[in-house]
């Protein structure tokens, strides 16, 4: 039987090779097109007519739209709503491709640390641009709170600035673990039910059902912890407590 | 109010929703928002992960930050010593904002202050 | 024995002492639950208690931690 971390090879389809560097088509990059494209054309089609009374695709892509509006509109304020693209967008990515994980002999890419961290990285990024292009110097004050007495910031200080800059390690860590630690739960457990054969295998054949909902379940939360912390990221840059 | 061919206004927009709002949340507020805050989503498991993602991820980003230090003052080990410090410090915080539901914004002390005035404001509209 | 090989052997003999440091923490979060299992008027009073025990319980593992990557990077 096939390892349980055999799901995550990233196999390359299409070989490229520039300049020593291995550019290939992989089964990881079909799975990124596919998650572009497949919104793409959704919203394609969901607001092809655009009525007053909302048919059946525009309502699934207005409770999207509302979805994250409010989520910008509670975390971060108004304000927050010139960044709806770039949220709205890094939800729907980050959502199918859990989703997509989810279908049998489909690759998650969302299970490799590379896709998460660089995810992970560039919001901070662009966050800590945000904030410096918005505040100016006046940002670092953040990492001192007001009001606490000046002998603690030595120590203040370094816990922050550090809490601060583990920010995009916990947000990729968090979603690469509960991705990949959910895959290989379902792939051991299905090994059990080919093992014990027909008898033996109802038991955790039940199991693995309830799982993959669970699984279906994580996977649509940890894409809402994952935009819902961007979120909160932003808000620390825009508003500054 | 507007023709319906007209097109309303981003601001007109704004405030017929937030009436909108007001007046679907006017039944709902206690179910809506319980002691299952955002923080708090999820199992034990899940939160018991969080915490142990936290604490490894902010002594490794200590650990390495002092690293990083170290090679550019060539002061080793000081620097390491004292990051990885500040590191399983901010880990500690970290974790007991996960356990304790805080939001995740830059700041302990202004989290715990968000939190209170927060709880104090529900308990206030509670009671009156 | 070549200096490289005992720099490892002793970074992981430093990485030992976490064990101490895992059992003080269960213990920690152990007593505590039980604590608010008898009495659960206490909870708010002994849970910050609980953190700074928690906290400093950690601090020694991290100077185990530290000893051994002193051992692995700097020395």
């Amino acid at each position: 039987m096939a390892s349980p971390v055999e799901q995550f090879t990233i196999k390359p389809l299409v070989p490229i090779h520039v300049a020593g560097i291995d550019l290939s088509f992989t089964n990881s990059s079909l799975m990124m097109v596919a998650a572009v494209l497949l919104p793409a054309t959704f919203f394609w089609f969901a607001t092809a007519r655009r009525t007053v009374v909302p048919g059946r695709l525009q309502s699934v892509a207005e409770i999207l739209y509302e979805f994250i509006a409010n989520m910008i509109r509670d975390n971060v304020g108004k304000e927050g709503m010139k960044y709806f693209p770039y949220i709205f967008t890094l939800f729907v990515f980050v959502f199918l491709g859990n989703m997509i994980g989810m279908l049998p002999y489909s690759f998650t890419f969302t299970s490799h640390i590379a896709v998460t961290a660089a995810l992970a990285v560039a919001i901070f990024i662009v966050v800590t641009i945000i904030g410096f292009a918005k505040h100016g110097t006046h940002y670092l004050r953040m990492f001192f709170p007001h009001g606490a007495p000046l002998a603690t910031a030595p120590i203040l200080i370094p816990i922050e600035l550090i809490s601060y800059l583990s920010r995009p390690f916990s947000l990729s860590v968090r979603l690469f673990a509960n991705m990949t630690v959910g895959h290989i739960m379902l792939k051991v457990l299905a090994g059990f039910v080919v093992a014990l054969g027909i008898v033996g295998g109802l038991m955790p054949f039940a199991v693995v059902l309830g799982i993959t909902v669970l699984e279906f379940f994580i996977a649509a939360l940890q894409a809402y912890v994952f935009t819902i912390l961007t979120c909160i990221y932003l808000n620390d840059a825009l508003n500054m407590h | 109010m507007t023709r319906p061919d007209e097109t309303p206004g981003p601001d007109e927009i704004a405030a017929r929703l937030a009436k909108v709002r007001a007046r679907d949340n006017a039944g709902t507020t206690a179910g809506a928002d319980g002691p299952q805050g955002r923080g708090q989503a999820g199992s034990g498991l899940g939160i018991g992960m969080r915490i142990s993602i936290e604490l490894v991820t902010t002594v490794a980003v200590g650990g390495a930050l002092g690293y990083g230090l170290d090679v550019w003052w060539g002061s080793a080990p000081a620097a390491m010593v004292v990051c990885l410090l500040f590191g399983g410090a901010a880990g500690v915080s970290n974790a007991y904002r996960v356990v304790k539901g805080l939001d995740d914004s830059v700041g302990l002390g202004g989290a715990i202050a968000r939190k209170e005035t927060k709880e104090g404001n529900k308990s206030r509209g509670q009671s009156g | 024995m070549e200096a490289e090989a005992a720099k490892m052997i002793g970074a992981g003999l430093a990485a030992i002492g976490m064990i101490g440091s895992g059992i003080g923490v269960g213990n920690i979060w152990a007593n505590l639950i039980a604590t608010v299992g008898r009495n659960p008027a206490a909870k708010s009073s002994v849970e910050l208690y609980g953190w700074i025990g928690f906290a400093v319980t950690e601090a020694i593992a991290l100077f185990a931690l530290v000893v051994a990557l002193i051992l692995l990077f700097a020395a």
